[in-house]
């Protein structure tokens, strides 16, 4: 009994050996897969505290003076939208996405030129989602998301197209300048995939990859870059952190606080997997609406002055957060007391560019910052000009 | 203890297999429910169709482009020899794009051809004259007067002599296939 007793531990011994060793490999990848490629996530970072009361403010109290730039209308510049913007050496560059179209205007806003190489042929493009101006190599550089990146001189000449085809995500939604050697781009990641590539500008090679994270918290990624000061940061819309990326990863540069306002979206259970895309999406569009989750950031901007985050509520107001890094003060309102409607779409030291509304011009009219010229150029324009843009200059 | 140990290893082992086959399971339910999504647009799609076609159209002065002199009553351009094509400013481009390079491909000469009228009573004013290759129609109302138009989807139409929608094809991003099929059979219907 006793030498029959003493085989079955033995065996019994043996199995439980194999099943620990069994654990121990399994659990390998898995500890591994948890370590994304960050870099000081958990050290100290600013944290820019606001408050979410919507206070009085006067358009004065940021700006020195505005400026209305009406965007010259002729039969090559017909703007539908403005879906991306971009200022250099004196130039608006603008996207209209929904026409495949950059345009040039003039700092005064008179056209200059057009990239529109819709079509199938050597250099040209089906679809164009973001684009990115290259000073230093004279290009401008357009994003399809199908994966390539088509590269123009300034007067729209053809130079060579990146075959982004290899990458496993199903598409490639936005990109930035990181350095002069190098792309960052937004995906359209499946579970598993990195939302985040480095791209080498000179082979479009993938030079590293990050972040991952829910499916549905990546599709609501949207425009998720901006640069500031020749950095480039990434934000999600729906998290309170804005990160500043390297060709090694990432790390925090500034997080908001709202106090008790201040959303956690990890509280609320928005994913039911990849598959149920749709309806997620649906659902979290329906908690916005009913305020059961109160607000998205839908665009940050910054300068050297100002962080600004811009608040979706509802899915349909927009509210201004404009933080002073100087003095920590924070101004968070929908609209100025000028009752003015602000987009903006650009940040830079000096100004400030945003959009324009149709039903607005009376109060833009009325409002102190724009001088006599800026009201006749308003007056001026017709139901079937193109929009105009309007400048911001900040207060010095 | 022995036993104690024994006994946790098995159950261990037991829930890793266990999570391991639900995980096959899970995402297997999730690509059912993703063909399952599908078949709720076709479904939405289906009772939007039901609920529009034969509606009456509110009748009003309209022109083409910005020739606003010409006003005529809608009434007296609606034959059934002619088709429209509905869109809202806030309708994805892309699904646009996608049916008027179909309207091309069945209707090569569209941008000419008078049977074919493109509605969009919320575009921006400047593309009156020129809207993917067309001209717009102008409504006075700034609207057909229809439910379908809320729903901010393209959608191809044929009205009769009492402004009632006689045909109706709802654009389905998801089968875009089906907007080609509905054009090669008007294509064969007008004269």
């Amino acid at each position: 009994m006793k030498y029959i007793h003493t085989i079955r531990f033995r065996i019994n011994d043996s199995i439980f050996k194999v099943i620990t060793v069994f654990f121990v490999v399994c659990s390998i990848p898995l500890f591994f897969n948890s370590c994304r490629k960050k870099i000081n996530e958990e050290q100290d970072h600013p944290v820019l505290y606001a408050s979410l009361d919507e206070k009085k403010i006067s358009m004065e109290k940021l700006f020195d003076k505005i400026e209305i730039i009406p965007l010259e209308t002729t039969d090559q510049s017909l703007i539908r939208s403005i879906s991306q913007y971009n200022y250099w050496d004196g130039k608006h560059y603008i996207l209209d996405a929904s026409q495949y179209i950059l345009f040039i205007f003039d700092d005064d806003g008179h056209y200059i030129d057009r990239i529109a190489r819709v079509g199938q042929g050597p250099g040209e493009y089906k679809y164009i989602y973001d684009f990115v101006l290259n000073p230093d190599n004279g290009q401008i550089e357009m994003l399809s998301p199908f994966k390539y990146i088509y590269c123009y001189d300034f007067s729209g000449n053809f130079i060579k197209r990146h075959d982004l085809t290899y990458l496993p995500q199903a598409s490639i939604q936005r990109f930035e300048v990181l350095d002069d050697q190098n792309y960052i781009v937004w995906t359209s990641p499946e579970d598993g995939q990195d939302a985040i590539c480095i791209i080498s500008r000179e082979d479009g090679k993938t030079v590293n990859s990050f972040w991952q994270d829910l499916f549905i918290i990546n599709v609501w990624g949207g425009d998720v870059f901006h640069a500031c000061n020749q950095e480039t940061y990434f934000a999600l819309p729906l998290y309170n952190r804005v990160y500043k990326a390297t060709k090694d990863g990432y790390e925090i540069a500034y997080e908001w606080n709202f106090g008790n306002k201040t959303m956690d979206i990890t509280k609320y259970k928005i994913s039911t997997g990849m598959y149920n895309i749709n309806k997620d999406s649906e659902n979290l569009r329906e908690k916005f609406k009913n305020r059961e989750i109160s607000y998205l950031i839908r665009y940050n901007f910054q300068n050297s002055r100002y962080c600004y985050a811009m608040l979706l509520y509802e899915m349909i107001t927009r509210k201004h957060l404009f933080y002073d890094r100087e003095t920590g003060e924070s101004y968070f309102f929908e609209r100025p007391v000028e009752d003015v409607k602000l987009y903006p779409i650009y940040f830079s030291d000096t100004f400030m560019i945003g959009t324009s509304f149709d039903d607005d011009k009376n109060n833009l009219l009325n409002c102190a910052l724009l001088d006599e010229t800026g009201k006749k150029k308003l007056q001026s324009l017709k139901e079937d000009d193109n929009p105009y843009i309007i400048k911001y200059y900040f207060k010095k | 203890m022995k036993r104690f140990r024994h006994i946790l290893y098995y159950t261990l082992f037991f829930v890793f297999a266990i999570s391991c086959k639900n995980r096959g399971t899970e995402q297997n339910m999730e690509k059912e429910t993703a063909i399952d999504y599908r078949q709720l647009i076709e479904n939405k799609i289906n009772e939007l169709r039901g609920n529009t076609i034969n509606s009456k159209i509110t009748n009003q002065e309209v022109y083409l482009g910005v020739d606003s002199l010409n006003k005529t009553d809608m009434q007296q351009i609606v034959t059934k020899h002619l088709f429209f094509l509905y869109f809202s400013y806030q309708t994805c481009s892309p699904c646009i794009q996608q049916t008027v390079e179909y309207i091309e491909e069945v209707f090569p000469d569209y941008e000419n051809d008078d049977r074919i009228i493109f509605i969009s009573p919320d575009y921006p004013a400047r593309f009156r004259r020129n809207c993917y290759g067309k001209k717009l129609l102008t409504l006075s109302k700034g609207e057909l007067g229809i439910p379908l138009e809320s729903e901010h989807v393209p959608f191809i139409f044929i009205l009769n002599k009492n402004m009632e929608i006689e045909e109706l094809h709802i654009v389905n991003k998801e089968n875009f296939v089906k907007t080609l099929e509905f054009l090669k059979k008007l294509n064969q219907g007008l004269p």
